[in-house]
C-alpha cells in the first residue's frame, strides 16, 4: 500500500513538474508571438467594384474592413476613374493576387499599360 | 526548505519574474501607441514621405531588394490607402520629402549606384508629377528638407562626405538659392520638424558621431540659432536623462509639440521624446510599441502623427502606428 501511494505522489510531482516547466515555455511562446508582419493565414481579402459618377473604382477589404480604396486609375497621372467595371475588376484582382501571394502589390505603369492594350 | 521545494516554488514565480522582467521603464510615461491599417505586403524603409492636410504620402524607398517608385495616400479619416501617379524619376531610397500647400516635393536619394540632385513636384490635387529645376547642392543621400513660409528648404545629407549646406526652393520662380549653412555639425540621417512657422534640425550623425547640437530655422531672418544640446552636456540636471540622440529617427507634430522616435545608435531605438518648444525642453514618453526600427517614414498633420514602415537588420516592416499623446497604456510592451 506504501508502496503504491509512493508512486502516486512520485507520478503527481512528475506531472507537477512537467506543468510548471510547460507554462514558462508556453508563457515565453505568447510573448513572443509574431504579429508584427502581415499573416497571410489571417487576412480574408475581399474585391470590390464601385460606380462613380464618370467610371468605376475599386476597393480592396481586409477582414471586412477598407484598406485600398481606388476611385482612380492607379500608378499613371490621372483623376480619372476606370472607364468601365471591367477594367477596374481587371486592376483590383491583379492587387488582389498579389496580396494574396503577400507580394509588392503596387500598380505599375506596364500593368495599366497591358490592361490597355488588351482592350 | 528542500531543494526540490525551492526547485518547484521557482518554476511557479518564473512566469512572475519573466513579467517583471520584461515589463519596461515606461509604466509611467505618458502616450499610447495605436497600430492602425497595415500596408500589408508593401514593407519598405527609407521612404520618404509628406502630409497634405489629413492625407500622408509615402513615396519611393527600399524593399531590401529593389528600389521603389511608387506613390500611396494614407487617409487618416478612413483608415485606408489608395495609390497615386507613381513617381517618375529613377526609383530611389533616401530621397527627402515635404510640402508646401498642397503639393508634395522630393528629390536627392540614392539608388545603390547614383547619389540624385534631381527635383520634382507632385499636385495632389491634380495626381501629377512635375519636374522642377534641379536641387543646386551636390547630388546625395540622407538629406533633410521641410516646407516653410511658402518656400522649401533642403539640406545636410552625405554625398560621399557628410554635409551641411541648405538651399531654399521658390516654387513661384522654380528657382533656388543657397541660404546661410546649418550650424554646428554636418550630419545625414537627421531629423527635422516644423512648429510656429520655424524649423528644428536634430540629430543625425557625423563620421560615426552621433549629433548633440540641435537648431531652429527662423525663415523671416534666414538664419540658424541654437538651442540646448540634446544630450546630457550642461551642468544642469534638466538634461540628465536625456537620451535623444540618434541617426534615421523619424519626427511628427501634435498640437505644437514635437515627438522623435525610431531610429538607431548603435543599436534600434523605440525611445520617444516630445519636444516643447516654449521650454526648449525634452521629456521622454511611452516608447515606440512596434518592433524596435530605424529608417521609418512618418506623417505629421499637425494634429494626428503616424509612424509608417521601417526596418531593423533584418526586416523590411509594413504596418503603421498612431501616439495617441495624452493616454496611458496600461499594457507592459
Amino acid at each position: 500500500m506504501n508502496m503504491m501511494m509512493k508512486i502516486i505522489r512520485s507520478r503527481k510531482t512528475r506531472l507537477l513538474t512537467a506543468c510548471m516547466l510547460l507554462l514558462p515555455i508556453l508563457f515565453t511562446l505568447y510573448y513572443f508571438r509574431s504579429g508584427e508582419m502581415g499573416s497571410p493565414d489571417k487576412r480574408q481579402l475581399e474585391l470590390q467594384t464601385f460606380q462613380l459618377r464618370d467610371g468605376w473604382g475599386y476597393r480592396i477589404m481586409m477582414n471586412r474592413k477598407m484598406l485600398i480604396y481606388q476611385p482612380t486609375i492607379p500608378a499613371i497621372d490621372t483623376l480619372m476613374p476606370f472607364p468601365d467595371q471591367a477594367s477596374a475588376h481587371a486592376i483590383g484582382s491583379i492587387v488582389l493576387e498579389r496580396l494574396n501571394a503577400n507580394r509588392d502589390f503596387s500598380i505599375t505603369k506596364g500593368d495599366i499599360k497591358a490592361r490597355s492594350h488588351k482592350h | 526548505m528542500t531543494h526540490k521545494r525551492l526547485f518547484t516554488l521557482l518554476l511557479i514565480m518564473l512566469p512572475a519574474i519573466f513579467t517583471a522582467c520584461s515589463s519596461d521603464d515606461d509604466d509611467d510615461l505618458i502616450g499610447k501607441w495605436y497600430r492602425v491599417s497595415d500596408f500589408d505586403g508593401l514593407a519598405r524603409s527609407d521612404a520618404s514621405s509628406f502630409t497634405i492636410g489629413n492625407k500622408g504620402y509615402l513615396v519611393c524607398g527600399w524593399t531590401g531588394k529593389k528600389c521603389l517608385s511608387d506613390l500611396w495616400a494614407y487617409d487618416m479619416e478612413t483608415d485606408s490607402w489608395t495609390q497615386k501617379a507613381s513617381f517618375p524619376g529613377t526609383a530611389r531610397y533616401l530621397a527627402t520629402a515635404f510640402n508646401i500647400g498642397n503639393k508634395g516635393y522630393l528629390g536627392t536619394g540614392f539608388d545603390n549606384e547614383s547619389y540624385y540632385n534631381d527635383f520634382w513636384e507632385y499636385d495632389s490635387t491634380n495626381n501629377t508629377w512635375e519636374q522642377k529645376a534641379p536641387f543646386p547642392g551636390s547630388a546625395r543621400r540622407g538629406a533633410i528638407s521641410f516646407g516653410l513660409g511658402g518656400k522649401g528648404y533642403i539640406g545636410s545629407g552625405f554625398d560621399g562626405n557628410y554635409l551641411k549646406d541648405f538651399y531654399s526652393f521658390n516654387p513661384l520662380s522654380n528657382s533656388w538659392e543657397q541660404i546661410i549653412s546649418i550650424g554646428g555639425s554636418k550630419r545625414t540621417g537627421a531629423t527635422c520638424f516644423v512648429i510656429n512657422d520655424e524649423a528644428y534640425v536634430c540629430c543625425g550623425q557625423n563620421n560615426g558621431d552621433y549629433v548633440k547640437d540641435f537648431w531652429k530655422f527662423n525663415p523671416s531672418s534666414g538664419t540658424w540659432s541654437q538651442l540646448r544640446d540634446i544630450a546630457d552636456t550642461s551642468d544642469d540636471d534638466y538634461d540628465d536623462d536625456y537620451n535623444i540622440v540618434r541617426t534615421n529617427g523619424v519626427s511628427f507634430v501634435i498640437d505644437g509639440s514635437a515627438y522623435i522616435s525610431c531610429g538607431e545608435s548603435g543599436s534600434l531605438r523605440s525611445d520617444t521624446w516630445k519636444y516643447n518648444p516654449q521650454t526648449d525642453l525634452w521629456e521622454n514618453v511611452a516608447k515606440f510599441k512596434g518592433t524596435p526600427r530605424t529608417a521609418t517614414a512618418s506623417f505629421s498633420s499637425g494634429e494626428r502623427g503616424f509612424i509608417v514602415s521601417g526596418k531593423s537588420s533584418t526586416l523590411q516592416f509594413d504596418d503603421i502606428w498612431e501616439l495617441h499623446p495624452y493616454e496611458y497604456d496600461d499594457e507592459d510592451y
